[in-house]
């Protein structure tokens, strides 16, 4: 049975918000998600026989209200009484007079609930699966074809998440001051994590997964309307429009990697990028400057320039300083290695990733070795360049990078007239 | 004569089911309807097969294995393939010492590593049928092996 996707999106849309008033009423966030999960069920068979129901939010508390009762009842006479008493089938949702209140009172509630979903005693791939599935909507068997696990494997995390929540005594509500400071980092990186795991597939067949990226863009849209004030979240929804809106040009028809500077940018997005660009622009000086908002600099001039040869690298270049200053780690050194070389030459940036081989596994990365074997390949270096470029497709767990990587081995040996090992 | 795919229609002669001759496997001449498995293995780390070869080479070889791929998951042949990551990135839990201990690399020789494989729900004409179609290009072998039953033969 397939939903109708105007059905389909109204639900997804429509159930952080029933959820998190559920939970707002009752706690139990395990037993709220269950019977939300039924009621989505429910309408998703019968509303598109019957029609969407005039108030279509009511109607799934509601429903869900009564799955509720239904799975408390089996517990205990007693409990049977307090939570008919609290909550009668019978009686509609009560109805908030202004409609901008209640709407107020459900964008409140949506965010509690995803900064619930990023609690911090979670494991990243729990807030991952957790805010998918109670933020997002998502079936567990879509975030598991999403995440190419079986759908047990995601439903058991899902579950053991609320678990943990519920012995954490996670309370439904906004963290505030420094906490919330924090608690705003993790749900950005939440957010940050679903967006890349969506752009570049970390394993398996396929490059992208436009689902996983769509939902991170929808999500972090929600939150930037939720927080308008908070800078850093701006600036990840304006990286995520101004990467994502590459997305139709970054494989070829045989769904061969396409880099950057190879990209057709007639098939870049234009509107998605004016987005970003527009949002950068409102946000950029009204505060201190973050990562998220300095790399979506970086990507808007990628993206503002007509060709590859005309990218503002010099400028590029300085905000990588900067990133460096503000969030440093090994994945920038590597992609300011790259400008320093299109500033200063190939061999400054060779110089530059020299460092990161003293880092660590961390540090040394199939990019590192990509990185590498390219700017090897710009300076002349052919024989080291191939067993670069082979090494980093010796350590790449994405296929369709391995095959890009091979090709560019491949295509060295033509030029090459060193008889390597 | 592309290999025949057990239906399960009839009880073939011994001898008679197939064109060449060759005795039927167990269970089969009495016409019992259960489906084989082979797991088709493709070895080597990367840079052993692409060698000396040209980049339209490489490419070819790419194309003809996802294309591959796809048709066998297509006509529902394929109930599983993979990748694995290069050999070089294995490690391996050896017995040493009288202890477990995990050490980096893969158990064989890195050009005898597996590097991935299909299972095909075919017989084994079929499933050395494709193996041939890859080798016919890579030059390099392909092992072709049946996977268990899990039930109980009669």
């Amino acid at each position: 049975m397939t939903v109708e996707p105007p059905v389909e999106d109204l639900l997804r849309e429509l159930a952080p918000q029933v959820l998190s008033t559920l939970v707002r009423r009752h706690g139990q966030f395990d037993a709220c998600e269950d019977a939300l999960q039924e009621a989505l069920l429910a309408a998703a068979l019968q509303w598109p026989a019957e029609g969407v129901p005039d108030r279509p939010r009511s109607w799934l508390l509601t429903v869900a209200g009564r799955a509720l009762v239904d799975g408390w009842r089996a517990d205990s006479a007693r409990r049977r009484r307090e939570v008919v008493a609290a909550l009668d089938p019978a009686e509609p949702a009560p109805a908030i007079d202004n409609p901008a209140d209640a709407e107020a009172a459900y964008q409140h509630d949506t965010l509690a609930l995803l900064f619930l979903c990023c609690h911090p005693t979670l494991p990243p791939p729990s807030q991952l699966a957790l805010t998918l599935r109670a933020v997002g909507g998502l079936t567990t068997a879509q975030i598991a074809a999403a995440f190419l696990v079986p759908e047990a494997t995601i439903a058991k995390r899902i579950s053991r998440a609320k678990q943990r929540i519920r012995d954490a005594g996670a309370r439904f509500q906004l963290p505030i001051g420094p906490e919330r400071d924090e608690r705003l980092l993790v749900v950005t990186q939440v957010l940050y994590l679903i967006f890349n795991e969506g752009y570049t597939a970390s394993s398996g067949p396929a490059l992208q997964r436009p689902d996983l990226t769509a939902e991170a863009v929808r999500l972090t849209r929600t939150l930037h309307r939720l927080l308008p004030g908070e800078g850093e979240v701006a600036g990840l929804l304006a990286l995520m429009l101004l990467t994502h809106a590459r997305r139709a040009a970054r494989a070829d028809a045989d769904e061969r990697i396409v880099p950057l500077a190879e990209q057709r940018r007639d098939r870049w997005d234009a509107a998605m990028i004016a987005e970003g660009q527009a949002i950068l622009a409102r946000t950029l000086g009204t505060g201190p400057i973050g990562p998220y908002q300095l790399q979506a600099a970086i990507a808007a001039l990628h993206d503002e320039s007509p060709t590859a040869e005309q990218t503002d690298w010099p400028q590029i270049l300085a905000l990588y300083d900067i990133l460096t200053t503000v969030a440093p780690g090994p994945v920038v050194t590597l992609s300011r290695a790259v400008a320093l070389a299109m500033v200063h030459g190939p061999r400054a940036g060779l110089a530059l990733l020299a460092t990161l081989d003293t880092g660590g596994r961390m540090a040394h990365s199939h990019r590192l070795e990509a990185v590498r074997a390219h700017l090897l390949e710009q300076a002349g270096e052919i024989a080291a360049a191939r067993k670069s470029y082979l090494l980093a497709a010796r350590m790449t767990a994405s296929l369709p990078e391995q095959r890009y990587l091979t090709l560019r081995a491949a295509r060295l040996d033509r030029h090459s007239d060193v008889w390597d090992q | 004569m592309p290999g025949t795919r057990n239906d399960g229609r009839g009880c073939p002669e011994p001898g008679g089911g197939s064109d060449q001759g060759r005795t039927p496997a167990p269970g089969r001449s009495r016409g019992e309807d259960y489906t084989m498995k082979y797991m088709i293995m493709m070895f080597g780390g990367i840079g052993a097969a692409t060698r000396n070869r040209s980049p339209e080479w490489v490419a070819g070889m790419q194309e003809l294995l996802m294309k591959l791929d796809t048709e066998l998951k297509e006509s529902g042949e394929c109930v599983d393939s993979d990748a694995l990551v290069d050999p070089s990135q294995a490690k391996t839990v050896r017995f040493a010492d009288g202890a477990p201990v995990p050490t980096d690399g893969p158990f064989a020789e890195v050009k005898e590593s597996l590097a991935g494989y299909w299972i095909l729900e075919v017989d084994e004409d079929r499933a050395l049928q494709v193996a041939s179609q890859v080798v016919g290009y890579t030059e390099y072998p392909m092992e072709v092996r049946r996977i268990m039953d899990h039930s109980p033969q009669q």
